[in-house]
Parts: structure tokens; sequence; C-alpha cells
């Protein structure tokens, strides 16, 4: 049964996450008064990446061939490990925080590492951006996760999760609320979404995760899309399931996983909303500020630390 | 309301407004800065009202009606004008980079949290909980007003200190007499037009309104 779950879990995340990429595309679109591309076109840009033709420069090292397979599998890893519906699962034991965001930052650092491999000028400028940008990132992230760690006792993802949903008035907790924040502009900043990095444009003086994946085509492509979008889905699932785990499955009984389900699906929406207002509201920041929003949310961060030290 | 709930309305309010004190430091455009402020007092004044209705205290709900007129409308006003005649829109030149201004925000909030929490501990009122954050936002204040060179930017400064003062006499005793209050704030209000009368003297004398011309010798 707990097998079962997994394993479902593991389905929810690669194959929802496309709908998701989808979504938040369409509403954007929607807000910016366009009709937009329909919310399953991932999907189909995933199959037809698929059948093309791979084109690999011959300047490049095994790593180019790689790190597709590596970004999706420690993606699909981090699905066993993130409480997705349930916080009863096999993989559970393992289910730490810090080792996820590790996980996380393995594809990171593989992804620079392709970026400087085919020697194209965007290629090593988008990796340094990505570094700097990681560098600064990373700590808040570590900051912000034991804010709440601290306050739950735990740094198991599903230790967390069950402390947390204990308590009802969760909303007006300041530290939780304030690790939210910080770990919310983060999230925006790993994945590559604005104020910090446009997706959708190839514009060569502002891209960062765009000009790092500028070499691949074909399935490598498909790979490092897919992937990218299994992250952003898990981000969100993290930040949902964290923050607000009203919903999330604490016993696995069918009608409190359909429920899990349920829940999980609204607050993704609110999410996804969310993140379309704040993108068609906000102008992508210049490079030089965007140390400054991160130093922003690092303090953030800290204060969560500092509350959870001394406001009970 | 119980008093459980009002602690921790009381507390996120109280976040709100160190985090809008923070955000001064984050914003480059006066206005900007203005309207931060103003939503500071916003804060403050629901923060009053919310109290006023837990203790069922007339004076306090006029305090808050009072704290929106001058805080809140008449005083960004005053402001904003004064950024218009001068026209120096988007410069705040602080002395230290936005990153370590945070960096020593964080510092001062650790310090309130460290100073204040023995004396809120101690403290029975279900308020008194958020009174470091309070203290903070006071010393944040103080740190603004030390850190801007230009005079319009430390005026800002003060009332964010102000704001963090009368939040924190708002959370360990639900505020001060009516009648204090209101000295105060007129007292506020004076201050800001008379600094504004300053700011216009500096531009006049010196046509920049940076407080480091005013230690140079003039022949």
């Amino acid at each position: 049964m707990e097998i079962a779950i997994e394993f479902l879990q593991l389905a929810i995340v690669m194959f929802a996450s496309p709908l998701l990429v989808g979504l938040i595309r369409k509403a954007k679109a929607r807000l910016q008064a366009r009709r937009g591309a329909p919310v399953f076109q991932l999907y189909a840009d995933i199959r037809k990446l698929l059948s093309k033709e791979t084109v690999v420069s011959e300047n490049t090292s095994w790593l180019f061939r790689f790190t597709p397979y590596l970004l999706a599998t420690t993606m699909m890893l981090s699905a066993l490990i993130v409480p997705v519906l349930s916080t009863r699962t096999t993989l559970g034991f393992m289910g730490n925080i810090i080792a996820l965001i590790y996980l996380f930052l393995l594809g990171t650092f593989f992804l620079a590492l392709v970026g400087l491999d085919a020697g194209s000028a965007f290629g090593g400028m988008g990796a340094s951006r990505e570094v700097a940008i990681a560098a600064l990132a990373e700590p808040t992230v570590l900051i912000a996760i034991f804010g709440i760690a601290l306050r739950a006792g735990t740094t198991s993802l599903d230790g967390m999760i069950t402390r947390f949903a204990a308590e009802p008035l969760l909303m007006l907790n300041t530290g939780h609320l304030l690790a939210f924040f910080a770990f919310f502009i983060v999230a925006l900043a790993e994945n590559g979404r604005l104020p910090v990095d446009n997706p959708t444009t190839h514009l060569e003086l502002t891209m960062i995760h765009e000009a790092m994946i500028l070499e691949y085509s074909g399935r490598y492509l498909a790979l490092v899309e897919w992937a990218a979008g299994m992250k952003l889905f898990l981000f969100l699932t993290l930040l949902s399931n964290l923050f607000f785990p009203w919903g999330v499955a604490l016993d696995n009984t069918p009608v409190a996983l359909v429920i899990a389900l349920v829940a999980l699906a609204i607050k993704l929406v609110v999410f996804v909303g969310a993140i379309a207002l704040l993108e068609t509201s906000v102008a992508k920041l210049r490079l030089f500020r965007v140390p400054e929003l991160l130093a922003g949310s690092f303090t953030i961060a800290l204060l969560a630390v500092v509350t959870a030290f001394f406001l009970r | 309301m119980s008093a459980e709930i009002l602690s921790k309305l009381v507390n996120l309010l109280s976040f709100v407004a160190l985090g809008l004190t923070i955000l001064l430091i984050l914003r480059a455009r006066l206005e900007g800065q203005v309207r931060a402020f103003a939503l500071q007092s916003f804060v403050l004044a629901f923060l009053s009202v919310l109290i006023a209705i837990y203790t069922d205290s007339f004076q306090l709900f006029g305090v808050g009606v009072a704290l929106v007129i001058v805080k809140v409308v008449v005083i960004p006003r005053v402001l904003n004008r004064a950024v218009a005649k001068i026209g120096i829109s988007r410069v705040a030149a602080p002395y230290l980079g936005t990153a370590p201004a945070l960096i020593v925000c964080v510092l001062l909030a650790i310090i309130a949290f460290y100073v204040m929490t023995p004396i809120a501990s101690s403290n029975p009122l279900p308020t008194a909980d958020a009174m470091p954050l309070a203290f903070a936002g006071v010393l944040i204040g103080f740190f603004i007003m030390v850190d801007r060179r230009r005079a319009v930017t430390q005026i800002l400064g003060f009332l964010m200190l102000e704001n963090g003062i009368f939040l924190l006499a708002l959370l360990m005793t639900y505020g001060v007499p009516f009648i204090v209050e209101m000295g105060v704030f007129l007292d506020v209000l004076v201050a800001v037009l008379i600094m504004e009368v300053f700011v216009y003297h500096i531009k006049d004398n010196f046509d920049s309104i940076d407080v480091g011309e005013l230690g140079k010798l003039k022949e």
C-alpha cells in the first residue's frame, strides 16, 4: 500500500508538472489579455522534441550527455521524498529537507557545468549568473528551513508536516509566515521565474536558465525542460504542504488521499494565480539589483529564525 | 475575540509594521518610501482599533482615528509636497549599501529581542509578546536617520522611530491617555512642518539637501 502511494506521488509529479507549467503560462496570458497556448502545450512540445534528432557539439564532453538524465533522475528521486499527498510513505524516513535541498542543488551544479562545457559565450554567461544567484539563494533556503525546523523540532519533512497540521491557527504565526515569504522569493529565484529570470524569453542580455541550456536539442532538451517543470512542481508542492499543511493525508486511507489530492490541486491553483499575477505586475530586476532582493529575503529568513528562538 | 487570537494578530501586525520599516531601506524612490510610512501608520491605526475593540476603550478608538488623519493623510501629503518642490525623487543616498544595511537591521532586531524579551515576559497583557518588534522598529528608525544623507529621508527615519515608540506604548500599556497622544501627534506634525522649512533652507543655501554639506566650512 505504502509503495503504491509512493508510485502514485511519483506519477503525479511526473505527469502533472507540464500541466502546471502550462497553467501558469495560460493564466499569465489571460491576465495580459492574450489568448495564450493551450494548457497541454508542454506535453506536445516534449513529444515533438523526443522524436527530433539530437545535435551534440563535438567540443562537449560526457557531461553534456549525462546531465539531462541526472536532472530528471534527481527530480524523480525528490518526488519520492517530498510528501505530495501523504506523510506516511516508505521512503519517508529519508525525507530530510536538507538532503532534499542539496538534491535540487546537485542539478543546478551540473547544469552550470554544462553551460561551460560547450564553450559558447552565452553558456558561460548563464552559468556564472546562475552560480552567483544560487550562492546567494542557498543560505536563505537553509536559514528559512531552520526557522521552521526549530519550531517543529525536526528537519524531517513528514515530521514537520505532522507537527504543523496540529496547529489550526498557522496563518497567524509570524515566524512561519516570514519563513514562507523568504522561501517563496528563493523558490522564484531557483526556478528562474520573474523578477530574477524571465522564463519566456531568449533575450541575450538577461537570460540565465535559458542561456545554460541553449546548446541542447532533441530529447536532451525535452528532458531538461521536463526536469525544470518537475522542479517547479516540487517547489510549489513543498511550499504549499510545508507551510499550509491542511488536507495532507496523515494516514493512508483512500478518503484521506482523495482529500489530499483535491487540497493539493486547490493550493497549487492558488500558487499558479499568485505567480501569474506577480509575473504580470513586476518587471525583471536588473541583474545588479537581484542581490538586493535576495538580501531582503535573507533578512526575512533570519528574522524568522530569531522569532523562532524568542517568540513561542 | 479571545486573548490568544488577539496576541497572534497583534504579533502579525507588528511584524507587518516592522517589515514596512525595513522596506524603507529597500525602496529607492522617495514616493515609495512615503507610501511605506503611510501604510505603516495605517497598520498601527488598525492595531489600535483592534485593541480598542478588545478592551472596549473608546479613547483608544479615538487615537486610531486621529492617527489616520495625522499620519496617513496629512504628513504624507506634506512630505510629498516637499519632495515635489525639491525635485529629487529617486535619491535616498544612504551611507551603507542595501545589503549591509539589511544585515545591520537584522542585528538591531536581534538586539531588540535580546533586550526586550525579559521585559515582555514580565508584562501580563496579551499584547506584550510583540514588544521586541516595536523596539526593533525604534532602533531601525534610528539607524535609518543616521544612515541617510538626504534631509527628507532623515525625516522619514524620524517618523518611523516615532511610530515605533507609539507601538511600544500601545503594546505595553494599551496606549497612553488620549490627551497625551494628541499632544504627541501635534508635536510630530509641527516637527515635520518645521523640518520641511529647514529642508527648504538647506536646499536654498547649498543647492542640495545633502546634510554632509552642513559640515563644510564656507567663506
